[in-house]
């Protein structure tokens, strides 16, 4: 889990990309999601039995709650969903790339 | 005659579809179901953007509705194109992406310019619209209904302009695409109350 990962979110405008860096694990998920645009920290997320939920508030380009909940059923891939406030659930596939990033 | 007696069709084609809500209090609002989108912008926040423009105006069509309101949606591709499907095609995105909506949809309409819908004519007010987007100027610009320079005050400006309307057709209040339909306190180019505030205070 701890690494780099290249995340793609399906909207209904296309498909974007991210970059999520795991930091840590336990007690706590933390890292970093980012594109061009902007970053966000995590400190608090939950890893358990490979589910894991991230929150995050952001102020820009709207205030906002993000969650990004997910299952890491293979090493290398977590898939699941990322919800902005209580708006419908967008699909996301991530894909371990420590090295590429 | 009042406004509500303009002839449109709602989104599916049923014609004279503002009739059953003469006597109730409406919002009418231009919308567009991928408002924000632009390759040179987020696509997610795009959608979120949308959303959150959608999500609100559900929230006060809810908290309303059983007072005698509803929200009243107008399709509309003036804007950045942000509309660009047939009202087929409008209907099917609503229902796959913001499947939490329920107030009406009307037909696509244009909101400026000489092709615009007279229910928006109407909204904007004809006795304020003497420097008009059409009449005033007659350059081509403005004729394609794009003059920056000459655009009357009564222009709507973006997507999602609000328009509180009375039960017997009188435009009350209007508010432009920041006011938000929950915003708590009224914005610097808001009309001075808030949405809900309006609303409650209208609807007594």
């Amino acid at each position: 889990m701890i690494g780099k990962w290249k995340m793609a979110v399906k909207t209904p405008f296309g498909e974007e990309k991210y970059h999520l860096a795991i930091e840590t694990v336990s007690p706590f998920l933390s890292g970093k999601i980012w594109t061009d645009m902007g970053s966000a920290s995590f400190e608090n997320g939950k890893y358990d039995n490979g589910n894991l939920e991230i929150g995050f508030n952001v102020d820009t380009p709207q205030k906002a709650q993000i969650t990004i909940r997910g299952t890491h059923t293979k090493a290398s891939v977590i898939t699941g969903t990322v919800q902005v406030d209580e708006y419908p659930t967008l699909d996301f596939k991530a894909e371990y790339n420590n090295d590429n990033i | 005659m009042t406004i509500y007696n303009i002839p449109i069709r709602s989104i599916d084609g049923e014609e004279n579809a503002l009739l059953p809500y003469e006597g109730k209090v409406t919002l009418m609002v231009n919308v567009s179901s991928k408002a924000g989108y632009d390759p040179k912008c987020s696509r997610f926040w795009s959608y979120a953007r949308t959303c959150r423009q959608f999500w609100q105006l559900q929230k006060v069509h809810d908290e309303f509705k059983d007072r005698g309101f509803s929200v009243l949606a107008f399709p509309c591709n003036q804007f950045a194109a942000t509309e660009p499907g047939t009202n087929e095609e409008i209907s099917a995105f609503v229902k796959e992406y913001y499947p939490f909506v329920t107030f009406p949809f009307f037909e696509k309409v244009d909101v400026n310019g000489k092709n615009e819908h007279p229910l928006f004519s109407a909204l904007k007010g004809n006795e304020k619209r003497n420097y008009s987007d059409t009449a005033a100027d007659q350059s081509d610009a403005a004729q394609s209904g794009q003059n920056l320079v000459g655009q009357a005050i009564a222009r709507i400006p973006h997507g999602y302009e609000k328009f509180i309307v009375s039960g017997d057709g009188r435009m009350i209040s209007r508010f432009n695409w920041q006011d938000m339909p929950l915003d708590e306190v009224p914005r610097v180019m808001g009309a001075g109350w808030t949405i809900r505030e309006a609303l409650d205070e209208i609807l007594g």
